[in-house]
């Protein structure tokens, strides 16, 4: 049975991550900041009882982190794949209006968005070693390529997931020696509370397409920035 | 007279640009860095040119010193037309770096924010704050001072949060580029060289009488095109 920890799966493309790996019978752990209130993700794991864990987890927290770590750590000996999904998008001109921008709103949207997710693979390094053929991924975006970026970006969003590229390159490296691979993935434009209505995919289809780019995964892609439909994403 | 603003400059890159600059005799350098008292060689400087020479203090994390340097510059000129975010920090030399901030294992979310803080965040908040001088500067260009360590094409085991600071640095480049061009702006990044000073250690390639020459000519040929780039300093690209 294939353990994976999700991050940020209370809703969005994090919820439908747990909703596809749950129904192909994997043991997920799921967590959020506060599962107390994510009413999708318990009747997800009201439905798969053995299966779906709940577990609080702010990325932004190193506290919160070890906790977590903790908690995971008396349910399983090991995780096959972690995917770090939770990031935020905040609609605050102090983070993407030139002229308005402020320092302390840019790193919190840093801390969560960026680091976030080096700490929690930081935290959950051991149990990935002890997984079978582990995959960490990190949900980026087409924000975060420079390469795409010669006709203005939003600036904090845009440079939180650029930094994440970079740090992904650096877990990459360092990882490899324990045989697990680690990727950036754009999940495209997705219909979610941040991707908008106006997005231009549903969330099962990039999620479907996600579990098979996962699946996949060779050491050829390690360190990649990859896309839900298989493509390559430039830097 | 060109107008030039540089950050950092009590030593290393930040200081050899400002003596290569001084040498040409129709520029007006405001050389910034955190404690003037303490940059003894800067000081020796502004002594010999105290007419074209003045030293500001500048912690460029800190947004009322932004609002004091502005404020200090708009006495002297109306115009900025060079603006050099040079002030950057390694937490330590080469090789040689606070492990909270380049290994895995000992990473903290802390020393790494300051590191963003210094590195990627502060240059932003410059150009922000000195647009409207820039705006009423000379063919103006604002240069900010990034690392090939930061290209994601090129890492090769590169140390976490200084790479990543470098990567994001780049993305602000791109975002500014794009909002002042209007205005006639050209913005880049650059990467100096992996040079010999207290930051680059003494495993690196190059000396500072080898690679700021190189950095000064990118600078003067900058042209709108350019603007948006990484540029290496023997003026070929850095590929992102």
């Amino acid at each position: 049975m294939q353990r994976i920890l999700i991050t940020g799966s209370n809703r969005g493309i994090g919820l439908e991550l747990a909703r596809q790996y749950a129904a192909r019978g994997a043991q997920v752990f799921a967590t959020c900041r506060d599962p107390q209130s994510a009413d999708q993700l318990h009747a997800l794991a009201q439905a798969h009882a053995d299966r779906v864990h709940l577990v609080a987890l702010d990325t932004g927290h190193p506290e919160s982190i070890a906790e977590a770590a903790s908690t995971i750590h008396a349910q399983t000996d090991g995780l096959d794949v972690l995917i770090n999904n939770a990031a935020i998008n905040p609609r605050d001109d102090r983070l993407r209006a030139f002229g308005q921008l402020e320092p302390d709103p840019i790193l919190d949207v840093l801390r969560v968005n960026s680091i976030g997710p080096v700490l929690v693979t930081q935290a959950f390094a051991d149990l990935l070693r002890r997984g079978n053929s582990a995959r960490v991924v990190n949900i980026s975006s087409g924000a975060g390529s420079l390469e795409q970026q010669a006709n203005g970006c939003g600036y904090t969003y845009h440079a939180s997931k650029a930094a994440l590229n970079m740090f992904t390159r650096c877990l990459a490296g360092t990882l490899q020696a324990d045989g697990i691979i680690t990727i950036v993935l754009n999940p495209g434009w997705v219909k979610t509370d941040m991707g908008g209505p106006n997005a231009t995919l549903e969330a099962e289809q990039s999620i479907r397409g996600i579990l098979d780019v996962i699946d996949r995964l060779t050491i050829d892609d390690n360190g990649a920035f990859c896309q839900w439909d298989g493509k390559r994403l430039p830097w | 007279m060109q107008r030039i603003l540089i950050t950092g400059s009590n030593r290393g890159i930040g200081l050899e640009l400002v003596r290569r600059y001084l040498r040409r005799e129709d520029t007006l350098i405001f050389a910034t860095c955190r404690n003037p008292q303490a940059a003894a060689p800067l000081q020796a400087l502004a002594a010999q040119h105290p007419h074209r020479l003045l030293i500001l203090r500048l912690e460029v994390t800190d947004a009322g010193q932004i609002v004091e340097a502005v404020t200090a510059v708009r006495i002297k000129v109306d115009g900025l037309d060079l603006l050099i975010n040079n002030a950057g920090t390694y937490a330590g030399r080469v090789g040689d770096a606070d492990p909270q901030v380049t290994q895995f294992g000992a990473l903290e979310v802390g020393p790494m924010l300051d590191m963003l803080r210094v590195n990627t965040v502060a240059p932003l908040m410059m150009a922000q704050a000195f647009a409207d001088l820039l705006r009423r500067g000379h063919n103006p260009r604002l240069v900010n001072v990034s690392s090939d360590a930061g290209s994601l094409t090129m890492w090769d085991g590169g140390a976490y949060t200084y790479p990543a600071s470098k990567t994001a640095l780049n993305m602000f480049t791109r975002c500014l580029a794009h909002d002042l061009r209007a205005d006639g702006i050209t913005v880049i990044s650059l990467h100096p060289g992996f040079i010999q000073t207290d930051m680059g250690g003494p495993r690196a390639t190059l000396t500072l009488d080898e690679a700021i020459p190189g950095v000064i000519r990118v600078i003067d040929n900058l042209a709108p095109g350019d603007s948006g780039q990484f540029l290496n300093w023997d003026g070929s690209r850095v590929p992102w």
